[in-house]
């Protein structure tokens, strides 16, 4: 395989997570799709220079980052409503629908009111299965504080919507 | 209300592209990649954090390792590697040109189809070495049997190319490498039919030579309706930037060539440099119109009118050579004035050559419409900037 299809299989692979992040920091799917395929655009360009990349997934989620702290600061409420007005069709499992419905509305919920440093390394560590050192390395900071903060936040929503 | 959380979390995995835009979307950045490929000259390496290196990086790596040496074979010897270019074989730099130069060449060509792509081209070039050989009278047999050797070589590399392309089910690949060798071997092949049965009609060789370019123009026509087509489905930030990179390209064309017009001086005759400096006006018109529709934010046509510009300036600079390879004067009907016909002002590479080359003299009638793009984008520095350029942070 050379550096093109190794690149495109790694966008393909992780375009949902990225996308995903984009989503919930902009709450606009339109916009998030702009911003993913820039983050990768900008990925790209900088490995076609000849400069290295370690960790691509990390690297294009540093990237999103900084373009949202960049140009899109504002973000709305987050829902499933919303989520569903901007045309996503979740596919609920048929014999869960309430169950994995409720869920996905818990989980807006919860990241809704998160603050947004909190919900982006709570959304890398659980939704994406990012490792803590992964996560310093987007947020820039190191890998202790990030294992602290996560030990904090999860601890401080399962304080607030008793969770297990 | 009580739930795993992590089971909550995950939940939102829900939130992805529908197959539809996932596809278009890739089918955007497949693009995206096509046109900026990746830099050759690349050598700047950056370490990010202290993991293991990808396998992405490693493939990087393997590519960057020997530039250094490279760069580092160019600092000492350039001047040698430059002239080598010019050298026939029998010259002392005739093994620089053949073994340093064209191997970097080769090696520097990323992907299969540019590597095929180059070997074509050193094909072509063995065949123009005969041909100077034999105008200038210097063609021994002895010459000509190791440059039909080297040939055979070449053909033979092209032929492995194939091959894979086939293998791999990549048809337009092997139409548009075959397509371009073809016509120009075709073309070599009569020259060098006119030049050993010692009839040396110059007029017959320049026909011949001008019905090589238009071979090319036809090329380079299918490559801008390709390029065009491509620019069309970009965003116009990436088209913004491609137009600004291709504006500047174009004025450092005119710039270089303005230079060795001037440096013609005295060697042509003044109604001829007249006539270059002509075609060298319009191309300055072409730049400012570019420039007018930049500013416009028209990205697609000031790319293309840049585009113009640079080939026009290539060629004006290109024509004295081409007379002076023939040891020709500039006469006074010269064939090559079509090819400064704005309506024929984007020729060039023959699609058979994947890297730009400001070779002053050697005569390179190329089509570099597909690397245009390319080349925008792979010069282009915000991509490093903002995003990508804060990961050492």
């Amino acid at each position: 395989m050379n550096l093109e299809e190794i690149f495109l299989k790694e966008y393909e692979e992780n375009i949902d997570a990225v996308f995903r992040f984009c989503y919930f920091k902009v709450s606009d799917k339109e916009l998030a799709k702009d911003l993913t395929h820039e983050a990768w655009s900008k990925a790209w360009t900088y490995l076609a220079s000849g400069r290295e990349i370690e960790n691509i997934k990390a690297f294009v989620f540093k990237t999103t980052r900084n373009l949202i702290i960049d140009q899109y600061r504002k973000q709305k409420t987050l829902s499933l409503e919303k989520m569903m007005e901007d045309g996503f069709s979740p596919s609920f499992d048929e014999r869960g629908v309430i169950e994995d419905r409720a869920d996905i509305e818990n989980a807006f919920k919860v990241i809704d009111e998160l603050p947004e440093e909190s919900r982006e390394i709570i959304l890398m560590r659980h939704l994406e299965g990012f490792s803590v050192k992964e996560i310093a390395e987007v947020v820039g900071d190191n890998s202790n504080n990030i294992s602290v903060k996560i030990h904090r936040i999860i601890k401080e929503i399962k304080k607030s919507y008793k969770y297990d | 209300m009580i739930k795993n959380l992590e089971k909550i979390i995950k939940s939102l995995e829900e939130v992805r592209l529908s197959s539809f835009e996932k596809e278009q979307m890739l089918s955007q950045m497949r693009a995206f990649v096509g046109f900026h490929a990746v830099r050759k000259e690349a050598g700047i390496r950056h370490k990010e954090g202290r993991q293991k290196p990808s396998f992405i990086s490693l493939i990087i790596r393997k590519k960057i390792m020997p530039i250094g040496i490279i760069i580092a074979l160019l600092l000492s010897g350039g001047g040698v590697s430059y002239a080598a270019e010019q050298a026939l074989p029998g010259d002392t730099l005739y093994p620089i040109k053949v073994r340093v130069n064209e191997e970097i060449r080769e090696w520097a060509s990323l992907s299969s189809e540019a590597k095929a792509n180059w070997e074509g081209r050193r094909a072509e070039r063995r065949l123009e070495e005969v041909e100077r050989l034999a105008l200038s009278g210097n063609l021994t047999e002895e010459l000509e049997k190791r440059l039909e050797e080297r040939f055979e070589t070449h053909i033979e590399k092209i032929n492995e190319k194939i091959a894979e392309f086939e293998e791999a089910g990549n048809t337009q690949a092997i139409e548009r490498l075959t397509s371009a060798l073809e016509t120009s071997l075709e073309n070599h092949n009569e020259i060098l039919g006119l030049v050993k049965s010692g009839e040396i009609d110059k007029d017959k060789i320049l026909e011949l030579i001008k019905a090589r370019v238009e071979e090319r123009e036809q090329h380079f026509e299918e490559a801008r309706e390709r390029m065009e087509a491509h620019i069309a489905g970009l965003p116009e930030a990436d088209m913004k930037i491609a137009a600004e990179n291709k504006i500047n390209a174009a004025e450092n064309r005119i710039g270089a060539t303005e230079n060795f017009i001037n440096a013609q001086d005295g060697k042509i005759d003044a109604e001829k440099l007249a006539d270059l400096n002509a075609d060298l006006t319009e191309a300055k018109t072409k730049l400012a119109e570019a420039k007018t529709y930049l500013e416009k934010g028209e990205y697609k046509d000031a790319f293309m009118k840049a585009v113009e510009a640079f080939k026009l300036a290539q060629v004006v600079r290109m024509v004295p050579a081409i007379h002076m390879r023939i040891g020709d004067g500039i006469s006074s009907t010269t064939p090559f004035r079509n090819m400064m016909n704005p309506q024929n002002s984007g020729m060039m590479r023959s699609g058979l050559d994947d890297d730009s080359d400001d070779d002053e003299n050697e005569v390179e009638i190329e089509d570099e419409s597909d690397d245009d793009f390319r080349g925008a984008g792979a010069t282009n520095g915000r991509g490093s900037d903002d995003g990508a350029g804060r990961q050492g942070n």
